[in-house]
């Protein structure tokens, strides 16, 4: 016994000790090559999605360019990003990629990021780019619907939200909360889009809801644990359960006719000390190759109008009409609900 | 900023109404799981010695693993599509999923994952008790029952205030689960009021007030529960062991084990159902989060163990003073999601954003003093030692190689263990920025989750539940110094 567990001893230091070495080395010959590098600021749901495809691109660029492209991810809110920027003189950024249509004002209004008309742009889909000035570029963008999976609801599918008012669908679906998440202040903005009274809306959906999740982490997480059968979610997502899973039960409600789109934007940073490489990359990122294989790296439609789309984006319907706000009303409404005593 | 905040009644009806709901839950939860370890550890003693050792470390799994495993592993057993439902539905009984969305459940959860920690806690004080008091009393003439209510009682009630004060900790400022299960029922704790304040709407004076109030909360209360907890363990009394095996303890302690098992079991189970080469990929992929845990813990855990016994053979007066040891504890009461940010902060500033830097500074600074508090109580519990080395002149360096590390080598190498375990399976994940080529296994998990690759989330939590029950075995046998 005394012999086993000095063995164990041994060979647990020996193991540790071996992989500390692997890791100084790893870390010796990353120094070792001195090359600019670029800080891209990203969201977590992009630093946790896998596709070699993106990620061999980025190679060609850092090798064509002899630059490091280095990927840090934040957590949920952009605004922590902005911040830090606005108080911290030497917070190294140089790119920030995130800001959807909810934020998109008031990082303009920061005056923080570099306006640029990149090459591209004409071959960007104009209906979901809301930023007239520039300083932003978009890169993918998706709708708003709601997911169902056909094996687990064979019943009558929602046509609109009055529809999950009603008893088929009470504790059958979840909410995001609008005071805390982003994605569920974009479905107001959609019914609003729609002529509904929000209120009264959220009030009823409130009230016949399953559980009101604070973000959409949570919420995708108790869906795809099914514990529940819909959830508010993006109309691209279903392709990825296609790509990963040879799912093709999973389907979108609601977002036939009508839906709110959801854009991802990228900006320079003006204090950037590598601005034009910053520019080049932006470029590079709406290049039609970066822009088809953006698609299963955010799992969303590629900015770029001429983009391939890989086979499982086939799959999916387009909504026939699409409703939007401008800048300036989301920023009125968001205020005008977040002040008010229903939300 | 904060005395306007203090004047919001909407903000301050939100913070009273949940601290009060958090109080009761983490209240009833901690009251339960001590009657539950008590109930244990009666019966683990009247199992046969092989059974105990397995028990003992099958128990000592929950507190090496993440509370989303935990959750998610009550969720695969109970959920709609979980095992425990399907089991139910088979035998006509139908369970109702929606009761896994209750305060009971939290309870429960609370219960699953302290009680199995706190019957080893029990379990280690039993070793060490005086039990030749109560047989001194008795043969005085004193009855069974006075005998425990006059002698056993004082004895155990500082152990079982500290127990109190650990759990209650633990319990109030839960996160995930009460996320999580606490959705449907809208209820929350403070710790999930200051992640939404800080990650969702960035309102950073209110999550740093929310985080004041909290520690203040939690410190008053472990304060009254500390000011009672013995300082030392007991001295030396012979170990009791009960003789006689009794088969109902047998059955009721294999149910225990098998109900404490409940928080990582059905995770292990499922991942049995992935294929071989699944199982691989997922490895193959992990490896580098591997790599990254093991270095962490490693380099956290020595450096935490080097600056405890450095600041106990230098400091030993300052560690006797049971003021300084709650000074100790004063970071535990702080909201953890908010100190990783204020690391993460003070850190880049220092460090030019060294990841690797940051955590392990993290991590030893929140391991530190819990490290030397189970070295105080391991080290003055053979006082007479320094004492010894000093009177033959024998100092410094010299005397912590020839005499002290041979002496104190298992609770030193037990230390480091434990200290392992816990920085393996809670690897910052709380920090804000991360490279996304970095991850621990715990971020890993946390990105497959995000990323709904449940399966693959499964069988890594999965190994990670292996390899902690072997380290965690493995401090069991070495034990403390003898």
């Amino acid at each position: 016994m005394s012999y086993l567990r000095k063995s164990l001893v041994f060979y647990f230091f020996s193991i540790t000790l071996l992989l500390s070495m692997m890791s100084c080395w790893h870390s010796k010959n990353n120094l070792a090559n001195d090359v600019i590098s670029l800080r891209v600021f990203i969201d977590e749901n992009f630093a946790g999605a896998e596709s070699s495809d993106f990620d061999s691109l980025i190679n060609n660029f850092e090798k064509r360019e002899k630059v490091k492209i280095e990927w840090i991810s934040y957590k949920n809110n952009p605004r922590f990003v902005l911040e830090n920027i606005q108080k911290d003189p030497n917070f190294a950024i140089d790119m920030l990629y995130g800001i959807d249509n909810m934020n998109l004002l008031d990082f303009v209004d920061s005056q923080l990021f570099e306006p640029y008309i990149s090459s591209e742009n004409d071959s960007i889909v104009t209906e979901i780019n809301f930023d007239v000035t520039h300083s932003f570029t978009p890169l993918n963008f998706s709708f708003l619907g709601f997911e169902f999976s056909q094996e687990n609801w064979k019943k009558e599918i929602p046509q609109n939200f009055n529809d999950l008012t009603r008893e088929p669908w009470k504790n059958n679906y979840i909410l995001m909360n609008p005071r805390t998440s982003g994605t569920g202040m974009l479905y107001l903005l959609w019914m609003e889009a729609q002529g509904e009274d929000v209120e009264r809306l959220f009030k009823s959906l409130k009230s016949n809801a399953f559980a009101i999740v604070p973000d959409w982490s949570t919420g995708y997480m108790l869906y795809n644990a099914k514990e529940s059968p819909f959830v508010p979610t993006y109309t691209t997502s279903p392709a990825y359960h296609i790509f990963h899973d040879n799912d093709h039960s999973q389907k979108i409600a609601l977002a036939d006719e009508t839906s709110y789109p959801t854009t991802q934007y990228i900006g320079i940073l003006k204090k950037s000390p590598h601005l034009e490489l910053c520019k080049k990359f932006l470029d590079y990122l709406l290049s039609s190759e970066v822009q088809s294989a953006i698609t299963r790296k955010v799992w969303g439609y590629p900015a770029r109008r001429d983009a391939k789309l890989p086979d499982e984006f086939k799959e999916l319907t387009l909504p026939k009409k699409i409703l939007s706000h401008s800048p300036e009303q989301i920023r009125e409404l968001t205020r005008k609900w977040l002040s008010s005593d229903w939300l | 900023m904060s005395y306007t905040l203090l004047k919001n009644k909407e903000f301050l009806k939100e913070i009273s109404s949940t601290l009060l709901l958090n109080l009761s839950v983490s209240f009833i939860s901690t009251f339960l799981s001590i009657i539950l370890a008590l109930f244990s550890l009666y019966h683990l003693l009247k199992t046969p010695s092989f059974l105990r050792k397995f028990l003992i470390s099958l128990w000592a799994i929950p507190s090496g693993i993440s509370t989303v495993v935990s959750t998610l592993s009550l969720l695969s057993f109970f959920g709609k599509q979980g095992i425990f439902t399907y089991l139910t539905l088979c035998l006509g009984m139908p369970w109702d999923s929606s009761y896994l969305y209750s305060y009971s459940m939290i309870i429960f959860l609370n219960i699953l994952y302290n009680f199995p920690m706190l019957t080893l806690v029990f379990y280690t004080i039993h070793k060490n008790f005086p039990y030749e008091y109560i047989k001194k009393a008795q043969s005085l003439g004193a009855s069974k029952i006075q005998s425990y209510l006059s002698v056993l009682l004082p004895l155990w009630k500082p152990h079982l205030s500290s127990a109190f004060a650990l759990v209650f900790s633990y319990c109030f400022i839960n996160f995930f689960p009460v996320l999580f299960l606490g959705s449907p029922l809208n209820y929350k704790t403070l710790e999930v009021i200051i992640y939404e304040k800080i990650t969702l709407t960035f309102s950073f004076d209110q999550s740093c007030l929310i985080a004041i109030i909290q520690s203040f909360f939690l410190f008053a209360i472990l304060s009254v529960f500390l000011t009672i907890t013995p300082q030392y363990a007991n001295k030396s009394h012979s170990l009791n062991e009960r003789s006689y095996i009794s088969k109902k303890s047998l059955v009721l302690t294999l149910i225990l084990g098998i109900i404490s098992s409940l928080v990582w079991l059905p995770l292990l189970l499922k991942a049995t159902l992935f294929s071989p080469t699944q199982l691989i990929n997922e490895l193959i992929k992990s490896l580098p989060a591997f790599t990254n845990s093991f270095i962490i813990a490693f380099s956290s855990s020595f450096i935490t163990i080097f600056l405890a016994i450095f600041s106990l053979f230098n400091f030993p007066k300052l560690f006797e003073r049971k003021s300084f040891l709650f000074l100790l504890f004063l970071p535990f009461t702080f909201s953890p999601l908010l100190s990783s940010y204020v690391y993460q902060e003070a850190i880049n500033t220092f460090s030019n954003n060294s990841v690797f830097l940051g955590i392990i500074t993290s991590q030893s600074l929140t391991s530190f003093p819990f490290i030397c508090f189970l070295l105080t109580r391991d080290l003055f519990y053979f006082e007479t030692l320094p004492l010894k080395s000093h009177a033959l002149g024998v100092k410094g360096l010299k005397r912590w190689v020839s005499l002290d590390f041979p002496f104190f080598k298992r609770s030193y190498f037990r230390a480091f263990l434990l200290c392992f375990v816990s920085s393996l399976g809670n690897i910052s994940t709380g920090f804000l920025y991360l490279p996304s080529s970095f991850e621990t296994i715990p971020i890993r998990i946390n990105r497959l989750l995000k990323f709904y690759r449940i399966n693959e989330a499964l069988i890594l939590a999965s190994f990670l539940a292996i390899i902690l029950l072997g380290l965690i075995t493995l401090t069991q046998q070495i034990g403390r110094n003898k």
